[in-house]
């Protein structure tokens, strides 16, 4: 392929020269950072299977719309926080207060070079230090729109049908050499019942980020979960549906999805379906 | 056919992460960065150049060396270049806190022996982010290395002996990258890196580390292109050498760190 060519599907920043960069902000290119995490999805998933699986989408989608849409991706802020998993002697997980600093000093530093849009693509649930950290940023003026964009996104409805097991499908499809299969077995989701007097009432509309933050912070309740103590396997009684195929299909609509929002941040600079924004 | 053993800590299942540090392994954090290295090398140029090292060391231990490489720190503080399109820097107080952070975890987790392999020249917080785990409690032990630390000498020998001027983006880091990513390269766009020669001899009046004296500048200033050296004079031969030394130098670190009592 041709040098020129193959600029015009160039969009990771490591591969680009500083040159390209400066080309690429006057053309008022989208930064998109991956936003990372290794956590424990199951006894037969890598720690790091949402880094792959977003990671996947993002390169795909941008390959969509470039040139017409010119894409800058970010190296994966791999490590993130976990708090679910802090008991967990292998997995490993980073203070918020130290990764919000981090982000932070991140989207300045991107600002400072005259993005005018960044999209944040949370890669898990977990890392609740995002949201607090884009507020904050915003309180210090900061130029760049900051999209927020749910590891759910594009696959909601099937997310609600299968919560757990579309990680695996979707791993199928993208590096079934990682899976353990022998570890894959068909098991009941184990769930003990919460005591109530662990919940603690949390301020209307405060986010925080647990596993069953979507249901119980919408009732004004959190309950900071430990999975060693709750634990979840990433299979369910539907495991039958869980196959390569059905991982294609997954990763397929996410990155039209995706695709099509690149299209209208860029376009609009907004994003109209409004599940988006929310973690 | 045997199951070739995973290295990246990404790759891992839970089991095989608690299994490894049980046994004690070496944990490898890959120390990179993003920033400008002249007209024709990519931003991502010290990261990749350093995970090669690491990952092929790893690779090349595993059966007998049981160690788990973690995810690379690609951001990294940039601060004579900060003002290069491109080059993305972080406070080097933020990248303290997120290194010892992660130390201190490490060290929770029960693993014993660490090394910091660094790819960036700038990358001075290390050091720092090491005195803090140290005095806050951290009982691993902790190593630093870099990707210069075994090809200095022979760097020494030929490329800076040839020409004063080598220094970034130069012969020896295309090189190298010749030879890792070659379809990285922008071929068209090789030429001689050189400070503004006016500028230079100013900044010398004050920058005399021979006698103690430093000076941090801002590299935009007096880098016409972000890159000092000639990268003409980069072959894929010294690159794959390059790379070679520094795989052989990490996988006898390795071996050093894994037979101490």
């Amino acid at each position: 392929m041709k040098t020129e060519e193959n600029l015009h599907k160039r969009v990771l920043y490591e591969e680009m020269t500083w040159e390209e960069v400066d080309e690429a902000i006057r053309k008022r290119a989208i930064a998109v950072i991956p936003v990372g995490i290794l956590e424990n999805n199951g006894p037969h998933l890598p720690v790091g299977a949402n880094l792959y699986i977003t990671e996947e989408v993002i390169r795909s989608a941008a390959q969509k719309v470039v040139p017409k849409v010119p894409i800058v991706i970010f190296p994966t802020l791999e490590y993130g926080n976990c708090t679910a998993d802090r008991r967990y002697s292998e997995i490993v997980s980073i203070k918020p207060s130290v990764l919000g600093s981090f982000l932070s000093n991140l989207l300045l530093e991107l600002d400072r070079k005259g993005f005018e849009n960044i999209l944040l693509v949370k890669c898990s649930s977990s890392n609740s230090y995002i949201l607090p950290t884009v507020c904050q940023v915003k309180e210090e003026n900061i130029g760049a729109e900051i999209f927020i964009v749910s590891p759910w996104a594009f696959i909601v409805e099937e997310r609600e049908k299968h919560p757990y097991g579309i990680i695996t499908a979707m791993l199928m499809y993208l590096k079934p050499e990682l899976i353990s299969w022998e570890n894959l077995t068909k098991k009941e989701y184990l769930i003990r019942k919460i005591p109530k007097s662990y919940f603690m009432k949390i301020p209307a509309g405060e986010y925080f980020d647990t596993m069953f933050s979507g249901k119980l912070s919408a009732e004004g309740v959190i309950f900071i979960s430990d999975k060693q103590n709750y634990p979840i396997s990433d299979i369910r009684e539907d495991s039958d549906k869980l196959t390569a195929q059905y991982g294609e299909e997954l990763i397929k609509h996410k990155v039209n999805g995706f695709a099509e929002m690149l299209l209208e941040i860029y376009e609009k600079g907004f994003i109209k379906n409004m599940y988006l924004n929310q973690p | 056919m045997l199951k070739k053993k995973k290295t990246l800590y990404k790759d891992m299942i839970p089991k095989e992460i608690e299994e490894l540090i049980k046994k004690d392994a070496i944990a490898i954090v890959p120390i990179g960065a993003v920033e400008q290295h002249g007209f024709h090398l990519p931003m991502g140029t010290d990261t990749y150049q350093i995970e090669a090292a690491v990952y092929a060391a790893a690779e090349k231990v595993i059966e007998e060396i049981p160690v788990v490489v973690m995810p690379t720190l690609e951001y990294a503080s940039c601060t004579s270049t900060r003002d290069f399109p491109g080059a993305i820097t972080i406070r080097p107080q933020i990248l303290i806190s997120l290194l010892t952070d992660l130390l201190h975890d490490l060290d929770k987790k029960g693993v014993k022996n660490i090394v910091l392999v660094n790819g960036h020249g700038g990358n001075n917080y290390i050091y720092s982010a090491v005195y803090e785990a140290i005095s806050g409690g951290v009982s691993a032990k902790i190593f630093i290395s870099s990707y210069f630390a075994f090809i200095g000498k022979t760097i020494q020998e030929k490329e800076a002996a040839e020409d004063k001027n080598v220094g970034h983006a130069c012969q020896v880091e295309t090189s190298m990258i010749m030879y890792l990513r070659p379809d990285l390269i922008r071929y068209e766009k090789l030429q001689k890196g050189e400070l503004f020669s006016h500028l230079a001899s100013k900044y010398s009046f004050i920058r005399d580390t021979s006698k103690g004296v430093s000076f941090v500048p801002n590299r935009r200033e007096h880098m016409k292109i972000g890159a000092r050296g000639d990268s003409r004079k980069g072959t894929k031969k010294r690159g794959e050498e390059l790379i070679k030394l520094n795989i052989n130098g990490f996988i006898d670190l390795l071996h050093r760190i894994h037979n101490q009592k």
